[in-house]
């Protein structure tokens, strides 16, 4: 049995932890020479990398933020450099500040919208160049049920960041598609990543955890694999006729807010 | 070395599969790529016992394990009789693909009033009741052993694609979606799974030579799809890749351009 992404090579944004490492991960598992890219964690990129490569795989990692163009710029210079071309594109970095509209600062606001939609049209941008020479590629952007419209408190502004990587989905299949192109998103919901779980006790995460389980249809809670396991499809030519698509992987959430359609 | 055993294995290995509607097209490429995945399969027709029998025969040749039962989805006896047989042979479901589904041409003003409701219900009957049958007989199964999977074909035509000539059968398809959802919802907390795959225009009996190139000039991706792209996507929501999603309607039509207007 052939693995399902021998040779190709990714870039996957944010890979030094959560969702993003499991993405990386399970790519070079399937195959793939790996980019992990990170900002601030490099001792988890780094143990990223050595996962990869002592289950046989390759990976590199480049320290590169998204929002800004010429560091992604150099991320994406470094992996064609070192691997000679790129195929597929994670756009998964990404920031969340909570609070309500009235409490949230501009500033984090701000930053939010440089990560979360101007850091998905940079790595689109760069990457694209690329893609579109070879008539090949496959981006895949993490979005958020959040954009849909989930009924959780404190993530407005950030759903509205999501939504925004929505419909840039949709557009850049319909510019993208004629170069053999795919872009889809994964619009995952509640995932326990290390951010969620530090500084809450075991007592306090069960409570949680119990009473999010109670808003999914399949009564339980998502794993970074989960994730991950959808990214490698969505990768892979499995997938080569749907393109411009969310896919929402939410256990069947059952607190979406009223919407036509 | 577990874990590398794990990856090794098929997709589908050990998995119990009906696919409604498998001795031609879209089913028959399921069948036969959920028997390359390891499952055995149960392939469902009506009248084309000739083909049905060349794909159990193709997936013997691959060393899988098939049968055939005769049913016609939109008769309630029919279905018992299918899930009876296969439970009789296999012990148990663990896959439902509702692939089964007639698409008969109505234009809203110009088919005589007649022949316009004939078709609708004949439609109904197939592509909606049938459905509704085929989970409703499996899903008693599925629940007593916790797990299982329901995969129904919808169409793109269902959330509302500019095609002349097949409104009524997107209604058929836009109650599907529906379906979908609901039952997400209702056999969700039994660890089933309930998804859709909206297909646009894929090569099959099915497609007129016209309808095939006005698809193709509408989609993204510049071609129409062929069985194989539905299949990989049905292996994908059979398997325990997608074992987090539920209650979804995944469009597979190469990016087509051609939605009607919609909110959302």
């Amino acid at each position: 049995m052939t693995c399902r992404l021998n040779n190709r090579v990714a870039i996957v944004t944010g890979s030094s932890r959560g969702i993003g490492r499991s993405i990386a991960i399970m790519f070079a598992r399937e195959g793939a020479k790996v980019c992990v890219n990170y900002v601030g964690s490099e001792d988890k990129a780094r143990a990223v990398v050595n996962e990869i490569v002592a289950n046989g795989g390759e990976a590199i990692m480049v320290r590169a933020d998204v929002s800004k163009p010429d560091e992604v710029k150099h991320l994406v210079e470094t992996t064609v450099n070192t691997f000679g071309t790129i195929d597929i594109l994670v756009n998964n970095a990404a920031v969340m500040y909570p609070g309500s509209i009235m409490d949230l600062r501009d500033e984090e606001l701000d930053r939010m919208w440089e990560v979360n939609v101007k850091g998905v049209i940079h790595c689109c941008r760069e990457v694209a160049k690329y893609m579109i020479e070879k008539k090949y590629g496959k981006i895949i952007n993490i979005t958020s049920t959040a954009a849909i419209g989930t009924a959780s408190h404190s993530t407005t502004l950030y759903a509205l960041t999501k939504a925004a990587v929505i419909i840039l989905t949709r557009r850049l299949a319909f510019e993208l598609g004629p170069y053999g192109i795919n872009v889809n998103a994964i619009a995952p919901s509640f995932v326990p990543t290390d951010m969620f779980l530090q500084g809450r006790t075991k007592e306090e995460l069960e409570a949680i955890l119990e009473k999010r389980k109670e808003t999914v249809s399949l009564r339980k809670i998502a794993t970074p694999d989960d994730i991950a396991r959808v990214a490698v499809f969505l990768a892979s030519d499995e997938s080569s006729y749907i393109t411009g698509q969310v896919i929402v992987v939410d256990g069947g959430r059952i607190d979406y807010l009223t919407h036509s359609l | 070395m577990g874990l590398l055993a794990n990856y090794m294995a098929r997709r589908l290995d050990g998995k119990v599969a009906v696919i409604t509607g498998s001795s031609r097209g879209i089913g028959r490429a399921i069948a036969l790529e959920f028997a390359r995945e390891g499952a055995k399969v149960c392939i469902n027709y009506i009248k084309s016992e000739d083909r049905a029998r060349q794909v159990v025969d193709e997936i013997n040749s691959l060393g899988g394990e098939a049968l055939m039962i005769r049913a016609d989805v939109s008769k309630l006896d029919d279905v018992r009789h299918l899930v009876k047989g296969v439970i009789d042979r296999f012990g148990r479901i663990d896959i439902l693909v509702n692939n089964a589904a007639i698409m008969l041409r109505g234009d809203f003003l110009e088919t005589e009033d007649d022949e316009f409701y004939r078709i609708l219900d004949k439609m109904w009957e197939v592509n909606v009741k049938g459905v509704v049958y085929c989970c409703k007989e499996v899903a008693k199964h599925m629940v007593r052993n916790r797990y299982g999977k329901i995969i129904n074909i919808a169409s793109n035509a269902g959330i509302g694609t500019a095609f002349p000539g097949t409104t009524p059968y997107a209604m058929t398809k836009a109650a599907i979606i529906i379906l979908t959802r609901r039952l997400a919802f209702e056999l969700g907390p039994y660890g089933i799974n309930v998804n859709a795959i909206a297909p646009g225009m894929v090569l099959t009996d099915m497609a007129t030579p016209e309808g095939v190139e006005l698809a193709k000039k509408r989609s993204i991706l510049g071609r129409v799809g062929n069985p194989e792209d539905i299949a990989r996507l049905a292996v994908f929501l059979a398997s325990d890749e997608s074992s987090y999603i539920t209650g979804q309607v995944i469009v597979a039509d190469g990016g087509r351009i051609d939605y009607l207007t919609h909110s959302l």
